[in-house]
Order: C-alpha cells, then sequence, then structure tokens
C-alpha cells in the first residue's frame, strides 16, 4: 500500500520554495505557500494552491516564527511541512512542534538535527561511529585561555566554529596568536546572534583542503543509500558558490568509501529523509567529516542530474513512510553535472550584497540546462534575505563538455536593475586551475586579483564601442521626447512614448 | 559626436558619426561600422560591429549605466562632448571629505566610535549587518571623530553618512 502526503505546508520562500512546489504539484499533492510583506509576488506564492500572510518582511517575524507556521499548516489543512533549507530548516524544535501538531515534517527528527546540529556533540557521535575527524577540541572552548592552549597543540591556522552553525556561518579562520582572543569574541558574538548559542569549539584548519560532501537518503525503515560526491570547493568566504558532480579527485573506490562513512554517520543518528554528510579531503585524499546538513541541499540538483533521482520527490515519498526501492547499486551517477550560485552582489566592490528591482531579465535556454530561481522582472531584492537569486545547473556527457555548456549558459544569463555575480563566475570557470580540476578551498582567493582584473585591451575597447553606441542612442531618443508634444502622448510620459516608438 | 566613456580606471575616446543607415565609429586609429537595432525601447539593443554580433541590455540613463553583454554586467560613465565643455566651464564639485559612508544598505549593529574619540587607521569605527555578515567598517586614516549620524539598531540606506571624521588633532 502506498502511501501520500495530500497537502503540504512549504515553510520557505525563494528558488527552493518554487523547488518543492513544483515536486508537490508534479506527486499531485496541494501546497500552501507562505509570504512576508516583502514577498507577496513572489514567484512561491503564485505558483502555489494556497497561500496565506505570515508577517512583515524580517525572517525573525515572518519565515522563522514556526508558531505561526504550524497555525497555518493547521487551518489550511495540511498534514505535512515542508522546511527547504535555511530558516528553521535545521531547528529541531520546530521539527518536535510540527510532529506534536499531527503534521509531517518532511525532513529528519528534531532529536537528528540536535545531535547533528550540535557540532560538537557531533563531533563525538562521529568519533564513536567510527567515521573520520579532524584533530580539534574535544568540546565546546569556553575561555580564550583554553583556546589558546589548544591552537597551540594542533598548530596553526585554526577555525573557530559556531557549535550551532553550519552552511559557512559562524566560521572564522586565526593564522596566528596575535588574532586569536578578537576572532574568539567577534565569533561568540555572531554565534549568540545567528544562531542564539554563543558556543564555539576549534578545530585544525586544513591546508588545501577540498569540500566534498555525500548526498545521503533514509527511509523510516531503516533503509539508508547514498547518492554518491559533490565537490563544492569553490568557496568565498566559506560560501559555495560553484559545486560539482563527479568530483575530479574521487574514483569510484574513494566514492564508495566515502559514501558507506557518510551511510554510517546517517545510522549513527538514526538519520531519515534526505541529509549530506559534509566531508574535507586533503591533499593525500584523507577524508575528515565536517558537519551533516540535516535538510535538502543548495546543490541538491546536480545530484539529479546525474543520478536521475528527484530528490525532492524522494523525500516527499519518505515522509509518507513509503519503504524507499531505492538499492544502492542502482545508483550509478551519468556524466557530468555543474550548479553555479547567481547573487546578487558586486564583485568590483568588495561583493558586497546589491540591492535593487530586476529590470529585464533573460535566461539561457538550451538542452540540459536547468535554471531554478524565484526570480522574475519587477522582483525586488532587498536586505532581508539572502542574496542569492538563482542556480544555473548544466548536464553534460563530460566534464570539459559541462564546463563549455555552462559558460555557454552563462553569457546568455542578463539581469539589469541589480549587480551580479555572473561575470565572475564566467572568469572562474575560465581559469586554468578550475578546468584542470586541481583546485581546493583556498582557489578564489589565491586567484582574487586575476578574476577581479580589469577587462583586457581588446575587451575594454569593445565595450567603449557599445557604450558609445548605446550612449547615442539613449540622447537621440531623449531629444526626440524632448520634441514631442505632450498632447500627443495620450497620457504617457513623452520620454516613455519616445522609447517604445524607436527609430523615426 | 564625441563620446568619453569611463571603463574602471581606464577612459576612452570614441567618435560617433550617424549615416543614414548605420554609425560609424571611431576608437583611436581604428574605424568600426555598426548597425544599431532596437529589441526593446532604451533597454535592449542588437548591435552589429562590422558584422560582430552583440546583445546588449541596458540600466540607465546614458550617462551612467550598467550595459550587460554576454551575461556579464559593466559600470560604465560616458560623458559627451557638450557635456563635459559645460562641466569645465561650471567646474568640479568638491569633494564631501571626511564622511565615512554606509558602502551598503544594512543595519548597524554595534558603534565603537564616539564624538571626540582619535581613532587610528584601521580602527573599527562599528559593525554593519547585511544579508546576516557582520562587516566591520574601518578608519582609513587617523583621525577625531566629530559626529556620530547613527545609533545601535539603526536601518541604514547606500550612502548614508554615519561618521564624521576630522583630520588628526
Amino acid at each position: 500500500m502506498t502511501k501520500k502526503l495530500r497537502k503540504v505546508l512549504v515553510a520557505n520562500r525563494g528558488e527552493i520554495a518554487v523547488r518543492v512546489l513544483r515536486a508537490c504539484r508534479e506527486e499531485g499533492i496541494e501546497t500552501v505557500a507562505v509570504y512576508s510583506d516583502a514577498d507577496r509576488n513572489a514567484l512561491h506564492v503564485r505558483l502555489a494552491t494556497e497561500a496565506y500572510r505570515i508577517g512583515p518582511p524580517p525572517a525573525s517575524e515572518s519565515y522563522l516564527v514556526g508558531e505561526k507556521l504550524i497555525e497555518v499548516a493547521r487551518a489550511a489543512g495540511c498534514d505535512s511541512v515542508h522546511p527547504g533549507y535555511g530558516f528553521l530548516s535545521e531547528n529541531g524544535d520546530f521539527a518536535d512542534a510540527c510532529a506534536d501538531a499531527g503534521l509531517a515534517f518532511i525532513g529528519p527528527t528534531g532529536e537528528a538535527m540536535r545531535e547533528m546540529g550540535d557540532k560538537v556533540r557531533a563531533r563525538d557521535r562521529m568519533r564513536e561511529a567510527g567515521v573520520p575527524i579532524a584533530p580539534g577540541s574535544d568540546g565546546a572552548v569556553e575561555d580564550p585561555g583554553e583556546l589558546e592552549r589548544i591552537a597551540s597543540e594542533i598548530g596553526f591556522p585554526v577555525m573557530i566554529k559556531a557549535a550551532a552553525g553550519g552552511g559557512g556561518k559562524g566560521i572564522r579562520i586565526v593564522h596566528d596568536a596575535a588574532e586569536l582572543v578578537r576572532a574568539f569574541e567577534m565569533a561568540r558574538s555572531e554565534a549568540e546572534k545567528s544562531f542564539k548559542s554563543g558556543a564555539v569549539y576549534v578545530e585544525k584548519f586544513l591546508a588545501k583542503p577540498r569540500h566534498v560532501e555525500i548526498q545521503v537518503l533514509a527511509d523510516h525503515h531503516g533503509h539508508v543509500v547514498h547518492l554518491g560526491e559533490r565537490e563544492c570547493s569553490v568557496q568565498r568566504r566559506h560560501q559555495k558558490i560553484v559545486e560539482e558532480t563527479p568530483s575530479p579527485i574521487v574514483d569510484p573506490e574513494l566514492r564508495s568509501r566515502m559514501g558507506e562513512a557518510a551511510v554510517q554517520a546517517a545510522r549513527e543518528v538514526g538519520y531519515r529523509n534526505a541529509g549530506t554528510v559534509e566531508f574535507l579531503v586533503d591533499a593525500e585524499r584523507n577524508f575528515y567529516f565536517l558537519e551533516m546538513n540535516t535538510r535538502l541541499q543548495v546543490e541538491h540538483p546536480i545530484t539529479e542530474q546525474v543520478t536521475g533521482v528527484d530528490i525532492v520527490r524522494a523525500q516527499l515519498e519518505i515522509a509518507a513512510g513509503n519503504p524507499m526501492t531505492l538499492r544502492q547499486e542502482e545508483i550509478q551517477p551519468r556524466g557530468h553535472a555543474i550548479e553555479v550560485r547567481i547573487c546578487a552582489e558586486d564583485p568590483a566592490n568588495r561583493f558586497l550584497p546589491a540591492t535593487g528591482t530586476i529590470k529585464q531579465l533573460d535566461l539561457p535556454g538550451g538542452g540540459r540546462v536547468r535554471i531554478d530561481a524565484g526570480l522574475y522582472e519587477g522582483m525586488k531584492v532587498d536586505v532581508h534575505y539572502d542574496s542569492m537569486l538563482a542556480k544555473l545547473i548544466v548536464r553534460a556527457n563530460d566534464r570539459d563538455e559541462a564546463i563549455s555548456r555552462m559558460q555557454r549558459a552563462l553569457g546568455e544569463f542578463h539581469v539589469t536593475g541589480i549587480k551580479t555575480n555572473i561575470g565572475f563566475l564566467q572568469r572562474v570557470l575560465a581559469t586554468d586551475e578550475f578546468r584542470s580540476g586541481t583546485y581546493d578551498t583556498g582557489f578564489i582567493d589565491r586567484h582574487q586579483d586575476e578574476l577581479l582584473a580589469p577587462p583586457s585591451d581588446g575587451a575594454a575597447r569593445d565595450l567603449s564601442l557599445l557604450a558609445a553606441i548605446v550612449a547615442h542612442e539613449l540622447r537621440r531618443l531623449r531629444s526626440t521626447a524632448a520634441a514631442a508634444p505632450s498632447a500627443a502622448t495620450g497620457g504617457r510620459s513623452a520620454w516613455r512614448t519616445a522609447l517604445r516608438r524607436g527609430r523615426p | 559626436m564625441k563620446y568619453f566613456i569611463r571603463i574602471g580606471a581606464a577612459e576612452h575616446e570614441v567618435d560617433v558619426e550617424a549615416t543614414d543607415d548605420r554609425l560609424v565609429l571611431r576608437h583611436g586609429d581604428d574605424t568600426f561600422h555598426a548597425d544599431v537595432s532596437e529589441v526593446e525601447a532604451g533597454e535592449k539593443y542588437s548591435v552589429l560591429v562590422d558584422g560582430r554580433s552583440f546583445s546588449i541590455s541596458v540600466d540607465g540613463d546614458g550617462r551612467k549605466m550598467t550595459l550587460v553583454v554576454g551575461g556579464r554586467d559593466h559600470g560604465v560613465e560616458v560623458e559627451d562632448e557638450r557635456e563635459r565643455a559645460m562641466r569645465e566651464i561650471s567646474g568640479g564639485g568638491a569633494s564631501g571629505g571626511g564622511v565615512v559612508e554606509a558602502v551598503m544598505p544594512g543595519i548597524v549593529r554595534r558603534v565603537d566610535a564616539a564624538p571626540g574619540g582619535a581613532v587610528e587607521a584601521g580602527d573599527r569605527l562599528l559593525i554593519l549587518e547585511a544579508m546576516k555578515m557582520e562587516n566591520e567598517i574601518c578608519a582609513e586614516a587617523a583621525g577625531v571623530v566629530e559626529e556620530v549620524f547613527v545609533k545601535e539598531g539603526d536601518t541604514v540606506e547606500a550612502g548614508a553618512p554615519l561618521i564624521q571624521l576630522a583630520p588628526p588633532a
């Protein structure tokens, strides 16, 4: 007897809410979206079966208020809640509260989340389970003196990490003893505010590591499989910006060992639903447990592209209580997939988050190109939420073909009204280090100058020609507009009308 | 008409002459012929420069603009010869001097600077949080804090004045 969810509350916004809504609709499951005042026009509201307001724009008064979400879910007659990623997705209390309210939480249990969410505790559990971990503190570090002692023991550089952190947030790298105390205080204050817990721990910072993670799926009947790895070493300030699978350094033998470790990690905490076990891999291809993300991951689409498994649909199946029919030996990655994260930011101005309204949007097309986004023309991008605008994903027969396809697709991706990192991503993909697949997590920092260099002479000359042409056209249109009698414009501004009319 | 185009630190000079059906462009010793077609009024153009095809998305008024070409956005500033002549007659404006401005919209999380306090280059003045990241705003040079325009918890827009600094006493 196959069970099925009937109506899902999607407790998120942006591209991931859209992603989940789409999967539900394909499964014939009704959907309920929630929105803050900033998101009334958002795509996830428009694509859902029903949508309800939950509060003002700040997430702390809307998407992070668990009671409101549960209230909406109950009032709308939902039987389940999908948390997406970010917001409440890794909040064990919220998962428990959903369960208490009779709603199936589409994710792991609150207890499994807490075990993995407390990074100090997770390290202990993994050590017990025989999953390799990096050298560091045995528990949380309470004072600077203790921190100094451990740091000198394991050697600089070290990472100070928030025990409740994750996803690259709440991490500080410290290169020598002089920076240690200030970094410790900043890390604690940031952790306190972001995660409501100031507990931090310290771990050896591995030289030139690669960040490789394993996707796992676990049902409610003790069956756990892994879907292979994702290579996520292209990072800026610990935020992933390009992900690919397979990893250039993972062969079938290493994949199988890492996969088994990830399955073991999941079993250790009684994990169920989709999750990701992150590892650091050193130059000798030793791997160490970093953390487990107890939720759907931003970069999950690349795994879907090479395995053919729809991870969100699998999540829905699992949450309904059905046994997973997928067998480990059936999972064979085919081809290569790459994802880039297109963000509203200004690479030329220290990558500061950009705000504005999207005026024009031209999305790439063609075969084997996938766009997961909540974008539309007229969308306001403001400071309240994450700066990621879209994920662009390509699939190909091999890595070189995937890189060419991604470059091609990025070239077609035109956004105006807001600055984006598209040009930066193009340069990242064009470097020898990326093309050769030899990069590590220090790659972006090492190549910063090259990646941010002004355009080459030829490109700058072409750009100056195009700028002159556009400037000339706009001045010509403006003078036409000024000359046009306003009575003839039928209520429209003369400027706008002249623009619409085009060349005389 | 001559156009002066600023791209980053470099300035280019391009002469544009309109003929019946196309534009003739001169850049240094090189001459180009361009066919310009409007795809969307004021916003999108297809340009063929001696046959080379460019699709351009435009945001701006023809002076300060962002052009998106091949996915990549470029900030450019354009002045034509008449505008330049006008500006030279009226003289350039003076710069604001020692006002530290918000380089991005955000929320003031902490204010370290106090009026009358002396600061060294690199000293933290305040912490501005944007999109969940804390950013330390530090003094670029030594000075004395004259005025603090914000307090903890304030939401500021990009360009908002934060702190007025005076040269060191």
